[in-house]
């Protein structure tokens, strides 16, 4: 009896586990006929016109690399700045008060995020600056860094967390300043969490959808500006599936999630041998 | 109560004892013949693989990462010596093992459902006694730890409610249920006050002549108090196994303890 | 020069944490502000008749109605689909599975957390494609499809949840079970499931805020904006979420414009619960769990 509870527990696991993979296999069957028929380097061009039978993804490619670092150059030095302020450099009363604000950040939803940006950061950004509809990379970084902020920070603190209280009272009997503290000391030991945050940041980062859709302006353009109407990846997906083309850009369609699912498995097998190593290292201390 | 047990007679012979976790050796080499002359407590500094022993006599350091080891150990259960660490033993399965050789932890560890729940949860689980029986039993070993007048009107309520001795009694009563021969305690009374330790002694001392028990101490006035035989431990060794003679007198025992740390 | 540099992170670090408090507060008193005064019977029915609408005997227009119910039933469902299988996963890999063989597992249900809502719902749209090409050429797009597609979307929470609600349980407490002789499986189910109870409970309450607020899995497998009531397992349904995105980029009348904020407001409130509780649940398992030491 208790042998076959563990069985069924057991192909529960291996069924969760294999998902992934036929996920991978159906991408990839459907982007298989690119290759047989050469299309291949089409797909690589500049220009996204379907009805003259150009496919070419690189505006996308380009747009979701440019949202992604963008965002994470904003959010990074944010989430540092409220990781500091929490560990010492605020006043201690605060510091449950925004982390609990940062929790619950994670609640707020995306499309909610991206709704608040049309009405509110758009026009803002339209009457300001005399470059076109406000609709925009610059928006789009800025909505996307504060959805991925408190990825940073709460993986940033998750660490600190562990090294700071052990260092406290050492550091402080030596009379060390609390920012030479955290600055010198905390930081550089929790080197690892502040590479998984920004290795996570960017992977969140570029598998979002909805803010990209809603404030970016989906034009199929190489970015030469902040002002630029740009289109991601992810909205690129979104965009034909609801338009409905014909079958054969489809395929391209699978293409785009290919290199999406690749880009972010590659993210989370960088992020995993990080952890493994960090374990290992702590676990020889 | 029962007049079934031989005193003086060997009920544990271990030969070449070794286990290590990770690579890291715990235990080295220990040869050791217990006979059945009182509780026997172990104590030695921290680290110096006590409670490590203590899990080896019901095999739970199997379930500690990284664990290996060998040797041999035998137990004298119903019938005759049995080598208990033959993993592949079909005459012994561990449950059954760990069923007969009971054990108590440091913190009280109740599981979250009521007074009556905790034992006659692995009653039922274990023994597969009806219910009639089961209540009974239950009786049985609340007024054998001397829990019942405490309980009796609550038993429905939650374990997490009773006072940490408390806690530990029922524990106690727990494991008595499953009628064990052998009873292991890994510092039954570190998370109690004086009082509550100084009741659960009591207690060890009015059980010694149903259960052979063996208890990792840290407080040597209280091995002193309740130990027929005192085993010291040092280093994944045993140093000294002293008779009720050699420690009784406290200045000896403090000079021979000198010596050894 | 060293002293300008530690005053300039010291500055930045208050500058960062008033200026995202900022950004937070102006979203909500915003969302607040423009959406409250639209919440009434209007928003949620239209013109119809409430008591009839709720029962489905007539057709609701340009309200949140039909959008609540396709919620509720694609949340109800996907978290049908899910937990079973999810906290199976969870036990299974805390408690049962071989040491090499759980890397290998983990690994991949690490790559499924990781993958993009958008790239799981075009998997539900490619298994569409694959039906209508092989067995079933009338498939479509439907509320059991996206049902199915979020329920991957939130396994991984679920099986990490529970498998980390099972792990944080101290050492002694999982020796009681072995101690007195319960096999592996009595332990599971006997004493460790009952105290690991809230923290799984809590995976599962965040995992339905997730669903709740996922629009790019829904959008390519069968949410549209004006289908009703769901009709049924393989209709068409609307969506809280997706009435947002759709109303942000379509509305045409200043009535639609409100009545999107006060949808926006209505998800807000209801993520915002389904978190609360999660870490209301989360919070109290720590605090008892440090309170027995």
């Amino acid at each position: 009896m208790s042998k076959y509870v563990e069985t069924l527990l057991k192909y529960a696991t291996v069924f969760s586990a294999l998902i992934v993979l036929v996920l991978f296999g159906f991408l990839t069957y459907f982007t298989l006929p690119l290759f047989a028929e050469g299309q291949i380097t089409e797909l690589f061009s500049l220009h996204w016109r379907p009805f003259h039978g150009e496919f070419g993804i690189l505006p996308m490619i380009a747009g979701t690399l440019a949202l992604a670092i963008s965002a994470l150059l904003i959010a990074y030095p944010l989430g540092l700045g409220i990781c500091l302020f929490v560990h010492g450099l605020g006043p201690r009363w605060l510091a449950r008060p925004i982390l609990l604000l940062i929790h619950g950040m994670t609640g707020i939803p995306t499309v909610v995020y991206g709704f608040v940006a049309v009405f509110l950061l758009v026009p803002l950004l339209r009457n300001n600056f005399s470059h076109g509809s406000g609709f925009s990379l610059l928006a789009a970084s800025l909505t996307l860094s504060i959805l991925i902020l408190p990825t940073i920070v709460l993986l940033i603190n998750s660490q600190l967390e562990q090294i700071v209280p052990k260092l406290r009272l050492t550091t402080t009997a030596l009379g060390i300043s609390r920012i030479h503290e955290l600055t010198r000391i905390s930081l550089p030991a929790a080197s690892y969490g502040l590479l998984a945050a920004a290795i996570l940041g960017f992977g969140r980062a570029v598998g979002d959808t909805l803010i990209a859709l809603m404030v970016a302006g989906n034009a199929a353009q190489i970015p030469g500006s902040a002002f630029d109407s740009i289109r991601t990846l992810t909205a690129h997906i979104a965009l034909v599936v609801a338009t409905d083309s014909q079958s054969t850009t489809y395929h391209s369609l699978f293409a785009c999630g290919l290199i999406l699912f690749l880009t972010t498995a590659s993210v989370n097998l960088l992020l995993h041998r990080i952890k493994h190593r960090a374990c290992r290292e702590t676990n020889y201390e | 109560m029962e007049p079934t047990r031989m005193k003086h007679q060997p009920f544990c012979i271990i030969k070449n004892l070794q286990v290590s976790f990770h690579g890291r050796t715990v235990l080295q080499k220990i040869n050791l013949t217990l006979s059945d002359s009182g509780i026997i407590v172990l104590v030695g500094p921290s680290g110096s693989g006590k409670t490590t022993f203590l899990r080896s006599l019901n095999r739970l350091n199997e379930h500690y990462p990284g664990y290996s080891g060998s040797g041999k150990i035998e137990l004298k259960l119903p019938g005759s010596m049995q080598d208990i660490q033959d993993i592949h033993s079909t005459d012994l399965e561990v449950t059954e093992l760990r069923r007969q050789v009971g054990m108590v932890f440091q913190t009280p560890n109740v599981l979250p459902v009521s007074i009556a729940q905790n034992i006659n949860l692995p009653l039922k689980l274990v023994t597969g006694l009806d219910k009639v029986e089961r209540e009974a039993r239950l009786i049985e070993v609340l007024q054998e730890v001397h829990l019942w007048d405490e309980v009796k009107d609550r038993l429905k309520e939650s374990s997490s409610r009773l006072s940490g001795g408390q806690q530990q009694r029922l524990c106690l009563a727990r494991v008595l249920a499953l009628k064990p021969k052998v009873l292991l305690l890994d510092e039954p009374t570190a998370s109690l006050d004086f009082k509550a330790s100084h009741r659960i002694e009591d207690l060890l001392i009015e059980l010694q002549d149903r259960y052979q028990i063996i208890a990792v101490s840290h407080s040597l006035r209280q091995a002193r108090r309740i130990a027929g035989q005192i085993l010291v431990m040092k280093e994944g060794q045993i140093e000294h196994l002293l008779k009720k003679e050699q420690f009784e007198d406290l200045e000896m025992l403090q000079k021979l303890l000198d010596e050894i740390f | 020069m060293n002293r300008l540099l530690n005053f300039g992170v010291y500055c930045w670090s208050w500058i960062a944490t008033l200026g995202v408090f900022l950004v937070v507060g102006l979203l909500l008193s915003y969302l607040l502000a423009q959406g409250l005064p639209t919440i009434g019977k209007e928003l949620f029915f239209g013109d119809a008749p409430a008591w009839e609408a709720i029962f489905g005997q007539v057709r609701v227009w340009d309200a949140l109605w039909p959008a609540c119910v396709g919620t509720l039933f694609l949340v109800l469902l996907a978290t049908l689909l899910a937990v079973p299988i999810g906290i199976s996963s969870g036990i299974y890999l805390a408690c049962f599975a071989p040491k090499s063989f759980k890397r290998v597992l983990s690994l991949l249900v690490e790559l499924l957390a990781g993958t993009p809502s958008i790239v799981m719902g075009l998997f539900g749209f490619a298994f569409i494609l694959f039906l209508r090409n092989t067995f079933f050429p009338d498939a479509n797009t439907s509320l059991l499809l996206a049902a199915a597609c979020l329920a991957l979307l939130i396994l991984p929470y679920l099986i990490f949840t529970t498998q980390a609600a099972l792990e944080s349980l101290s050492d002694e407490y999982r020796l009681i079970g072995p101690s007195l002789g319960f096999s592996q499986i009595q332990t599971v189910f006997h004493v460790l499931l009952p105290a690991a109870g809230r923290g799984i409970l809590s995976g599962v309450v965040l995992s339905i805020g997730r669903a709740a607020e996922d629009t790019a899995v829904i959008m390519l497998t069968g949410v549209i904006a004006n289908a009703g009531l769901p009709q049924g397992l393989f209709g068409k349904f609307e969506a809280l979420p997706f009435r947002i995105f759709y109303l942000a980029a379509e509305y045409q009348t200043p009535a639609e414009l409100d009545s999107a904020y006060g949808t926006a407001l209505v998800l807000l409130c209801l993520t915002g619960m389904l978190y609360g509780s999660a870490l209301a649940l989360h919070k109290t398992l720590e605090l008892r769990w440090n309170q027995h030491g």
